[in-house]
């Protein structure tokens, strides 16, 4: 889980192109929308398409997203019970 | 028409963003690609929307501001820029993603930001102005029809400010596919691309801003008298076609051949379109007339006029043309009147006219 959670956070910071910041900055824990990395709606957008590309996870349910996305634990923890 | 020119901003393969008139050192290379001289973006631009914003957007908003900036932070009240290509870059990235996706679900942001007027609306954004704003994108006559719109602008309200601008980006596969047919040099010192014999040019790009206006804000000394545009679809126009129209342009502002203090030509360096150049030169223009190229300074791209435009305005200011974009020609004492005439491969032809301003002018 802790490989998975350094991969996201590395990831994330690519694919949104966060150049000041960098996997130190953010735990597994820090809210990434609003408060924590204070991401927005088009973030959002590339995450899920980022869950969707790399690991097959397509999430309908607006809700289930909300609840995937707000940290990088929860996103973790999305993907590995999809690999189970 | 006629529009007094504020302010500039312009960002180019020249150190140009941080200079008040012609930079003192010339930058030189040897390639078939000219690159700009980028700011530090950081320091203008709010770095939450810099990490969205491509490279040709980060060039347009800065060089606006910077052109802002320099007239006293007065916020327009039209923005219009001209493009031929747009975004390109994103576009391109957007378009390869969707092949490569398989047309299913793309990135957001290059989508977003492939689009042509980008620039203009992210401008518009950052500076919470909600005015007219409007992107043409007419291949090698966009920068002239966004200054014909600008004058329209000014026309109607003499008090109106208008931020008008020229923008293009130039990207490896745009270079690549051009290459393939015939455009490019092989790398050539851009100093010495008048004296390369032969076919094509340097690839090149920029960003430049102009303020215009009726009325004259501070010391402006600028004046933007008439623009006019010559589409010529088969690519085929003779130089006497080209001084018939000229004719026209001219009379049609109280001037003559001889009037013209100094000509800006679009000589890019290729035979197959520097000939009409020069055979105006011999045949129409007054032989005591200063003549300039601009494009072994910035490169050739569709809004170059847009570079020589800032050529211009700079030379009027500083009542000099420099050595580097003089050829063959002396400068004379006084220099009230700039033509600027290119054209792109014979077929899109844009004409400018500057003049010193004096008071009472428009």
């Amino acid at each position: 889980m802790e490989e998975l959670i350094d991969q996201l956070k590395q990831e994330i910071i690519e694919v949104l192109s966060l150049e000041d910041v960098v996997p130190e900055d953010f735990d597994a824990d820090t809210p990434l929308f609003v408060e924590g990395l204070g991401l927005d709606s088009i973030d959002a957008l590339e995450l899920i398409l980022l869950m969707e590309r790399k690991y097959n996870i397509k999430i309908e349910d607006p809700k289930e997203r909300r609840n995937v996305l707000r940290n990088v634990r929860a996103m973790a923890e999305c993907i590995t019970s999809y690999k189970n | 028409m006629k529009a007094y020119v504020t302010a500039s901003g312009v960002i180019s393969p020249q150190r140009t963003h941080d200079t008040h008139g012609f930079p003192e050192h010339v930058y030189e290379t040897v390639a078939n690609r000219m690159q700009c001289l980028e700011p530090d973006y950081q320091t203008m631009i709010n770095p939450l929307q810099l990490r969205r914003m491509p490279r040709i957007l980060k060039m347009g908003l800065a060089s606006a501001k910077i052109c802002l900036e320099r007239a006293g932070n007065i916020d327009p009240d039209a923005i219009i820029v001209g493009t031929g290509l747009g975004c390109l870059d994103n576009l391109e990235k957007f378009l390869l993603d969707m092949l490569d996706k398989d047309e299913r679900i793309t990135s957001v942001l290059p989508f977003i930001n492939s689009t042509h007027n980008a620039v203009a609306s992210q401008i518009a954004m950052d500076l919470q102005n909600y005015g007219y704003n409007y992107t043409y994108c007419h291949r090698a006559l966009s920068f002239e029809s966004a200054l014909q719109d600008a004058l329209m602008h000014v026309s109607e309200k003499p008090a109106a400010s208008v931020l008008v601008g020229g923008i293009d980006e130039c990207t490896d596969d745009f270079v690549r596919l051009h290459d393939y047919l015939g455009f490019w040099k092989h790398p050539v010192n851009n100093l010495d691309l008048f004296r390369e014999p032969g076919s094509g040019t340097i690839a090149g790009e920029g960003s430049a801003f102009f303020l215009l206006s009726g009325r004259p804000h501070n010391e402006e000394t600028v004046l933007l008298q008439a623009v006019q545009t010559l589409f010529m679809p088969e690519g085929n126009a003779d130089p006497e076609t080209v001084a018939a129209e000229l004719d026209l342009f001219l009379a049609d502002n109280d001037t003559t051949p001889s009037d013209l203090d100094v000509v800006i030509l679009g000589l890019s360096g290729d035979h197959h379109d520097d000939y009409i150049y020069r055979q105006l030169r011999r045949n129409y223009f007054a032989p005591e007339t200063s003549y300039a190229g601009f494009k072994h300074l910035c490169g050739e791209y569709y809004t170059a006029p847009a570079f020589a435009f800032w050529l211009g305005t700079t030379i009027i200011k500083g009542q000099h043309v420099p050595a580097v974009v003089l050829r063959d020609s002396e400068q004379k004492d006084v220099i009230d009147r700039i033509l600027i005439y290119n054209h792109f491969k014979n077929t899109e032809h844009g004409l400018m006219l500057l003049t010193r301003a004096k008071e009472g002018s428009v």
